[in-house]
């Protein structure tokens, strides 16, 4: 009996099936820019050409391939300490995209738990979580990200639970919202059926129900985390050698802006391509998914 | 305006949804000569304010004029520059809308809006009070500080009236002016629309989807079904005795004083959409009168300045002789 | 009117009581407060003299009301670095910041609206497809890093600009831009696609349909009408803005409250950094609640007149 609560959706089965068919360009253009990264953090250690951390002094600052004094065994060049800029940029791909993915998976939990329980129980809960989500939205994610920082050591791991911890809050507001208008059509037919918990119904018949939304907010995240993950690992204040990040590569290209752009520019082109692409992809999943999220 | 050279002569018209390339309007012609007030019939989806809409260039995105002519005093002003167009509106043919309330922009004030339309045409304020004063306002100077919201419904499509009539067109296009109003408010702004253009000497084309407002206002009146005239001519004749299948039936589904309740008829069916229409007489399928010939497209065929489009019209005039 | 100005400021009082809050867990909590202040060779008798003179012994409840007692009356604690009140360092440092935010506020808008009127006037076309493009790379492109590539371009290879540092309009141009950009596309989705909806209204028809100027028709009757919505997304881009300059200030070494702030966090000088979180709350919430105001007030003149 339970199982007949079924809810209208905006995109059905058979729409989104048929969006599929036809992917629009820019979506296109967007999954490519986001294969190759993927596929490069998957398999970097089978890719890279050279040790990311070999130092070499004597081959320092070798510019990439079609310039002159370039080297083909580095075919990206190498930066100042002679490490080779493409076996770095691979391995920097890993955690970049490792730091945006969990943060997402963790900022996501959280929202999305706050998100249904704020318009699900309403009254106190919501209350007091939304007071919460304002009193973050208040502050520049950064600066309480800053807060963070300045009393607990920086790392890999401070990273992700401090970008999970700040990120969840766009998606509480927006999930919630979305809870309010299902209740209210749910509640009808849940009426009818007395026995549901509202474990059950909220698990059961609304969780599923705000997944488009829970998708497309999801990609918009990883966008942002990895561009927050980027900024923190430039001012010092986030991944910390001797591991590699994209972001953490700018710190040191900035010193050489005048006589080495590709140490600052290279890196640079890696997270706005990743960034693009993801932001192409979400994009075409908003109007697919769900186009009242559309602004 | 010499001899009988009409103002306003569409011929051919046909108006398409590029997107999907669908017909809306397919063959539209029609003549309106000055001073004459003209009725559009039909209903939802016959193309009767596309027809309206594309006189003045006015088509919603999407849609376009995509063959015949409607040539204005001689100049064909469906292919016509945007800039030519502009010199048009207001000083030879005006608009009215369906929706007064949503038709003035809602953050101007009224005497900011219908200053515009002052500038277009050279009015001046003492036009403005005085067109005010005759849509009925008693007093024009403090509707100007107005906002749209602060009006009904009634006193909008007032003040879009005299906006229309500012610049002295010669011709008004009226898209169901009173659709949207209160019932006793239409027969006020009906009254008006009919008297001013008397006045004025202002040709009318009307749409409309109500017959009793049609028989009320216009001299002639054309029917139109699925993006077709059905039937044209003078009002009284097409509406006393119809030679096409379609007016006979809207006219015995619409309550008047001179048909009982009782023996209102609604028609069977539904009216095909643009995608189902083919060249044949697309009224067929609800058609007590259909036969096989019918598959072909139907002759206009004209007799004392009525015209139809049906192969069937003698049958028509006989059993309404034996009823 | 003066009703909802007085709910308005009343709601405030607990969303900046969460923010002192949550900054006094983090502080006093997660953190050491002495031993973020001495630094890690510090001997035992140091921080138990440290920690008795900062309270640090009382019961919890005790030290959490003296804070927020602090809090109020603006006391955050001399500087670490500066031994000075840190509220009045951070309140120096504010202005540079403003006029940074402000800057580039204004570029982006100058920018946005005749980008996304004219992306809405071509809906579809490749005017539009272009508008969308530059909007959504402009959006993926990390600030910091177009603030490092701008330096490259204008400085280093056409040395048109200064590299970095403050004091004139020079100055000002490259981090205006680098600030800029990223609201500059965010705006141009929103003016675009609030124009897409109010070009299809009817009141755009009446305006065509009276003769008037397809430019004069836009921006008159169609861009008053998006102004509100416009500026309402404007005043939300202002706190992600505020965040952006505190990165985009120590790519050019604009010494404003970002740049304070970094060094304040790498050198664990906590007081700085509650004053910055106090001062920038206050901030993003008084504009928040004055452009409430001042748009109910707006409407207000439109409803009554």
């Amino acid at each position: 009996m339970t199982e007949s609560i079924g809810l209208p959706r905006a995109g059905t089965p058979a729409r989104s099936r048929k969006a599929l068919r036809n992917i629009p360009f820019p979506a296109i253009v967007g999954m490519v820019l986001l294969i190759v990264p993927a596929f490069v953090a998957i398999f970097a250690p089978w890719i890279m050409p050279h040790d990311p951390a070999a130092i070499d002094p004597s081959r320092a600052l070798i510019p990439p391939l079609p310039f002159e004094g370039s080297d083909p065994a580095y075919l990206l060049g190498t930066d100042n300490l002679g490490r080779d800029m493409l076996s770095r940029l691979i391995d920097g791909s890993r955690i970049s995209l490792l730091v945006g993915v969990l943060g997402v998976v963790l900022a996501g939990t959280i929202g999305l738990a706050a998100g249904l329980l704020a318009g699900y129980y309403g009254r106190f809960v919501d209350a007091a979580i939304m007071r919460l989500v304002d009193a973050l939205l208040a502050i520049p994610g950064i600066l309480l990200i800053l807060v963070i920082l300045g009393v607990v050591k920086p790392g890999l791991t401070t990273l992700v639970v401090v970008l999970g911890l700040t990120n969840w809050v766009v998606y509480a507001r927006q999930i919630r919202a979305e809870v309010l208008e299902i209740r209210e059509r749910l509640f009808v037919e849940a009426a009818k059926n007395f026995g549901v918990s509202h474990t059950r119904i909220l698990l059961r018949h609304i969780t599923p129900n705000v997944m488009p939304t829970f998708i497309v907010l999801s990609t918009l995240s990883v966008a942002t985390i990895i561009i927050t993950e980027s900024s923190l690992s430039f001012l010092g204040l986030g991944v910390q050698p001797p591991d590699v990040s994209w972001g953490l590569m700018l710190t040191s290209g900035r010193d050489y802006i005048t006589n080495a752009w590709w140490l600052s520019t290279l890196p640079g082109l890696a997270i706005a391509g990743t960034v693009l692409g993801i932001l192409l992809l979400g994009d075409w999943l908003r109007d697919t998914l769900d186009p009242r999220l559309g602004v | 305006m010499h001899g009988n050279e009409p103002l306003l002569s569409i011929r051919d018209l046909r108006v398409t949804a590029e997107k999907r390339d669908l017909t809306l309007v397919d063959g539209v012609s029609l003549d309106i000569h000055a001073g004459e007030r003209m009725a559009l019939v039909g209903e939802s989806g016959s193309g009767k304010s596309l027809t309206c809409m594309s006189v003045i260039s006015l088509l919603a995105r999407g849609l376009r004029v995509s063959g015949g002519e409607i040539a204005w005093r001689g100049e064909d002003i469906s292919r016509v520059s945007a800039g030519r167009m502009r010199q048009l509106r207001g000083r030879e043919i005006s608009m009215i809308y369906q929706e007064p309330l949503t038709s003035l922009n809602p953050v101007l004030s009224i005497g900011n809006q219908l200053g515009e339309a002052a500038k277009h045409v050279s009015a001046s304020r003492a036009d403005v009070l005085s067109m005010l004063d005759r849509v009925g306002f008693d007093r024009p100077e403090r509707v100007l500080r107005q906002r749209p919201h602060e009006l009904s419904g009634g006193m909008r499509q007032r003040v879009m009236i005299a906006m229309a009539l500012l610049g002295r067109p010669r011709l008004l296009l009226a898209d169901e002016p009173t659709t949207a109003l209160d019932v006793t408010v239409q027969d006020q702004v009906l009254k008006l629309i009919y008297d001013i253009t008397v006045e004025t000497g202002t040709a009318l084309l009307l749409v409309s989807h109500d017959l009793n407002v049609v028989r009320r206002i216009a001299d002639t009146v054309a029917v139109l079904y699925t993006g077709r005239i059905a039937e044209s001519g003078p009002t009284e004749r097409v509406l006393s005795e119809p030679r096409h299948p379609y007016t006979d039936a809207l006219l015995r589904s619409v309550p008047s004083l001179g048909v009982k309740a009782d023996r209102l008829t609604a028609i069977p069916g539904r009216v095909p959409t643009p995608n189902e229409w083919t060249d044949g007489c697309r009224f067929a399928s609800r058609c007590g009168f259909a036969t096989a010939t019918c598959v072909d497209k139907p002759p206009f065929a004209e007799f004392q300045g009525q015209a139809s489009a049906c192969w069937h019209t003698d049958r028509l005039i006989e059993s309404k002789g034996a009823r | 009117m003066g009703y909802y100005v007085g709910r308005r400021l009343l709601e405030v009082v607990p969303t900046l009581f969460l923010i002192v809050t949550i900054v006094f867990f983090l502080v006093y909590i997660v953190g050491d407060p002495v031993a973020l202040m001495l630094g890690e060779n510090a001997t035992p008798e140091r921080i138990a003299a440290i920690r008795d003179a900062m309270g640090l012994d009382d019961p919890l409840p005790v030290q959490y009301w003296h804070y927020i007692v602090s809090a109020v009356t603006g006391d955050f604690g001399d500087s670490y670095q500066y031994h000075e009140p840190a509220l009045a360092i951070v309140l120096e440092r504010l202005p540079a910041t403003l006029m940074l935010a402000v800057g580039s506020i204004v570029l982006a808008l100058v920018i946005a609206i005749p980008m996304g009127v004219w992306a809405a006037m071509h809906r579809g076309g490749a005017v539009d497809h272009l508008v969308s493009s530059i909007s959504v790379v402009a959006k993926a492109v990390p600030t910091f890093w177009l603030g490092i590539m701008l330096i490259m371009l204008f400085s280093v290879n056409l040395g048109w600009l200064p590299v970095s540092g403050s004091g004139t309009w020079a100055h000002l141009a490259l981090p205006m831009i680098t600030l800029g950009t990223g609201t500059a596309a965010e705006i141009t989705r929103l003016v675009r696609s609030s124009m897409v909806e109010i070009l299809g209204q009817d009141y755009i028809r009446t305006a065509y349909g009276k003769g008037l100027r397809e430019s004069f028709v836009v921006f008159k009757h169609g861009f008053s009408n998006a102004f509100i919505p416009v500026a309402s997304i404007t005043v939300l881009q202002f706190s992600a803005l505020l965040g952006g300059a505190l990165v985009t200030e120590s790519v050019f070494a604009w010494p404003g409250l970002g740049q304070l702030l970094v060094k304040a966090v790498t050198q664990r000088d906590m007081p700085i950094v509650q004053a910055a979180v106090f001062v920038v709350a206050v901030m993003v919430i008084g504009l928040s609640i004055l452009s409430d105001i001042s748009f109910k007030l707006v409407d207000r003149r439109i409803n009554l007149d």
